[in-house]
């Protein structure tokens, strides 16, 4: 028995190479341990495999702490970039977790998210004005203030040009001409101006006064602007022209209240001429120049139509009635 | 008993009735007749008696609310506030031999524009003003359950010749004893049909009572009423007010009517609208005009705003042009304080404080102020 035991150790040594250790051998102990063999009939050994160990990555502390407090931010952070949180020396929460409180910089997507200004900073712009400025020209002189600027160049011409990476460099936006100007530079009498302001329809803008004509029908930008200034002195010639047609104007196609063509007068009329009869004529040739009463209600019922009504205009509105219908009262 | 009483600090009866809260009591004016009201009334209450109440307003003119109020508290107490003073000052100085003056009253809704109306019509009734009273005009122009007929003399013009006669009654119920007194008769003939004529001198009571028994001419008698009425006003035989609740419904786009042949029509095409347009002109003297524009009265539609040409719109302005517009505010303080005094009186409002509260709740509004304490 153990001559054979012996042959086959000695075959095995024979058959595999030094070092190697099969999993699964008929007997795991030798026989000169002096320990207790044990016959493993399913040839399994069990093995466990040693845990690896977890290696945490060594990274540098936040490049936020280290910063100098007297650093130059602009070339910390030049152009415009994600928000980053080791790069930002500042303690910024954004949004909320489960428990409604807003979470602070790092891991933050809220943050990441939201487009950040902060190579936009005060001395940034001034570092880059300093640059571009060895490009400008001097300002030309006369052109000191905003109104010499208005007078002297009247018209606004706006156009865009787009700059981006991509596969053509031209944008179809970049051929939009705006062009902008007062309307009370152009030198239009009252006819003329209130024309031109119907033609234009709500192209003007009544508070800042200005016409804004907007072309972008022609494929090229020098085609829009040829366009623009041919709309704009046609328009001039036209409101200048008065038409026959023109005389047909009636009380409900006015710009504004007009007093005198209006019932009111009539009304005002009756009233100071009572008990007798008024014709038309008369409200016509009724003059109320020296008649002040009558000029301060003319003036409230202007105002009242023409600006709407208010608590302002209704107050004097009334006071103006007041004077007319009971100026006995008014006295005391 | 009473030694064992003191030892326990038991406090009397008496005692505890005093420290109990005490209920006010509204301020109030003794002066029931609106012509001897001036500016020390203002803000209190003065009570209307209930004979006048029903000779004014039984068919109409205070809004339905108040009359269920004024029945709850088994009085009709109107406060005294500036608008309608205000108009009854100037009425009191009016010359009249001048064209009728136009008064406006504008506010939001349930500011107590009617009742201030209410107030003036008393004064003028009480002055022995003839009242030409239209209690609240969308009641013609709404609800469209009402017999609506072309006119026969009017061309174009649609008549509601039920709402027409029970107008009628309206004016002769208010007015019916002065008229009497007055002895108006009419100035000319007018021939209704082959049969019936009016002659020449009749009494206004009969030209009325004709309209109110048929029914069929009772728009057109409403329009004579009124022509007769400026007439007699224009020689010096009588005083007229015409009061208008809810004037602005007279220029809405459209209103819920329809004729026999299913015609939609305007206020315009009515005869009774044309009526009030024309009680409204100033071409007669010896009198005033009163009208109420309310943001209620216009179409749901048109309710943005409580100014008055928002309202009439431009056509309107220059029909009752010149005219003196009169705003009722919300309640002043001291006006909102007594109101709320008043209820605690009438026991409407059982819990005292709170006050600071329904003034934000209300915005010091007297019809919302009633709504709110209703329930406290």
């Amino acid at each position: 028995m153990s001559a054979l035991q012996t042959t086959l150790r000695r075959t095995t040594a024979v058959l595999m190479p030094i070092g190697y250790q099969p999993s699964r051998v008929w007997c795991s102990t030798r026989a000169t341990d002096g320990k207790f063999r044990v016959l493993d009939l399913k040839k399994k050994a069990f093995v466990p495999q040693a845990k690896k160990k977890y290696n945490k990555t060594i990274t540098l502390p936040p490049r936020a702490l280290s910063m100098p407090v007297d650093q130059d931010w602009t070339n910390v952070w030049p152009g415009p970039r994600t928000f980053h949180p080791a790069t930002v020396p500042l303690a910024l929460r954004q949004g909320y977790d489960q428990k409604r409180a807003s979470p602070g910089k790092y891991g933050n997507a809220e943050l990441m998210k939201i487009p950040n200004f902060l190579h936009l900073t005060p001395p940034a712009v001034k570092k880059h004005c300093s640059a571009l400025k060895q490009f400008c020209t001097e300002w030309p002189k006369g052109l000191e203030t905003d109104e010499d600027c208005d007078r002297h160049f009247p018209m606004t011409t706006i156009t865009t040009d787009y700059c981006h990476s991509s596969p053509t460099i031209k944008d179809p936006k970049s051929r939009i001409v705006t062009i902008k100007i007062k309307l009370s530079t152009l030198n239009l009498d009252k006819h003329a101006r209130d024309k031109m302001i119907r033609l234009v329809g709500d192209r003007y803008d009544e508070e800042s006064d200005m016409l804004i004509i907007v072309t972008d029908r022609c494929p090229t930008r020098k085609q829009n602007y040829d366009y623009g200034v041919y709309v704009l002195t046609a328009l001039y010639h036209e409101s200048n022209n008065f038409e026959e047609w023109e005389r047909q104007k009636q009380e409900a196609d006015m710009e504004h209240y007009i007093w005198e063509n209006n019932p009111s007068k009539k009304a005002y009329v009756t009233l100071t001429r009572w008990p007798e009869k008024v014709s038309d004529d008369d409200v016509k040739s009724h003059s109320i120049d020296d008649d002040m009463v009558g000029q301060k209600y003319k003036e409230a019922v202007t105002e009242l139509l023409n600006n709407g009504e208010d608590t302002y205009t209704l107050n004097k509105y009334r006071e103006a009635v007041l004077a007319v219908l009971l100026p006995q009262t008014e006295q005391a | 008993m009473r030694a064992y009483r003191r030892l326990c600090n038991y406090a009397t009866a008496a005692v505890k009735q005093e420290t109990q809260y005490q209920i006010p009591t509204a301020a109030r004016t003794e002066k029931k007749n609106p012509v001897d009201h001036d500016s020390h009334d203002l803000s209190k209450f003065y009570t209307i008696d209930p004979k006048t109440v029903s000779n004014i307003f039984q068919m109409g003119g205070m809004p339905k609310p108040f009359t269920e109020q004024t029945n709850m508290f088994a009085e009709t107490a109107l406060m005294i506030r500036k608008p309608a003073l205000e108009i009854i000052n100037s009425l009191k100085s009016t010359d009249f031999q001048k064209p009728a003056v136009r008064y406006l009253l504008y506010g939001q809704t349930g500011s107590g524009k009617s009742l201030s109306l209410a107030h003036i019509l008393h004064y003028a009734y009480i002055s022995k003003f003839i009242l030409y009273h239209i209690p609240y005009v969308p009641i013609w122009l709404k609800y469209d359950r009402k017999e609506v007929n072309w006119s026969s003399s009017k061309n174009g013009l649609a008549d509601i010749p039920l709402i027409a006669a029970q107008w009628l009654k309206h004016f002769l119920h208010q007015n019916g004893a002065l008229l009497n007194e007055l002895n108006l008769t009419t100035s000319q003939d007018y021939v209704w049909s082959q049969r019936e004529t009016t002659p020449k001198g009749t009494t206004l009571n009969e030209l009325v009572t004709h309209g109110i028994n048929r029914a069929k001419y009772a728009c057109d008698c409403m329009d004579i009423l009124l022509n007769e009425l400026k007439a007699h006003c224009t020689n010096n035989k009588c005083k007229m007010l015409v009061a208008i609740d809810g004037f602005n419904a007279f220029f809405n786009e459209k209103t819920d009517l329809k004729t026999e042949d299913r015609v939609k029509v305007t206020p315009q095409q009515i005869t009774m609208v044309q009526t009030g347009l024309s009680a409204v002109l100033s071409d007669w003297n010896n009198g005033a005009i009163v009208m109420v524009t309310s943001p209620r009265a216009a179409l749901n539609t048109k309710r943005e705003s409580h100014l008055p040409i928002y309202l009439i719109g431009r056509q309107g302005f220059e029909h009752i042009d010149p005219f003196i517009p009169v705003m009722v505010p919300e309640l002043s303080t001291v006006e909102f304080n007594n109101m709320l005094d008043y209820y605690e009186e009438k026991r409407w409002l059982q819990k005292s404080g709170g006050r600071k509260e329904l003034e934000f709740l209300t915005s010091k509004l007297p019809a919302d102020l009633m709504a709110r304490c209703a329930p406290l």
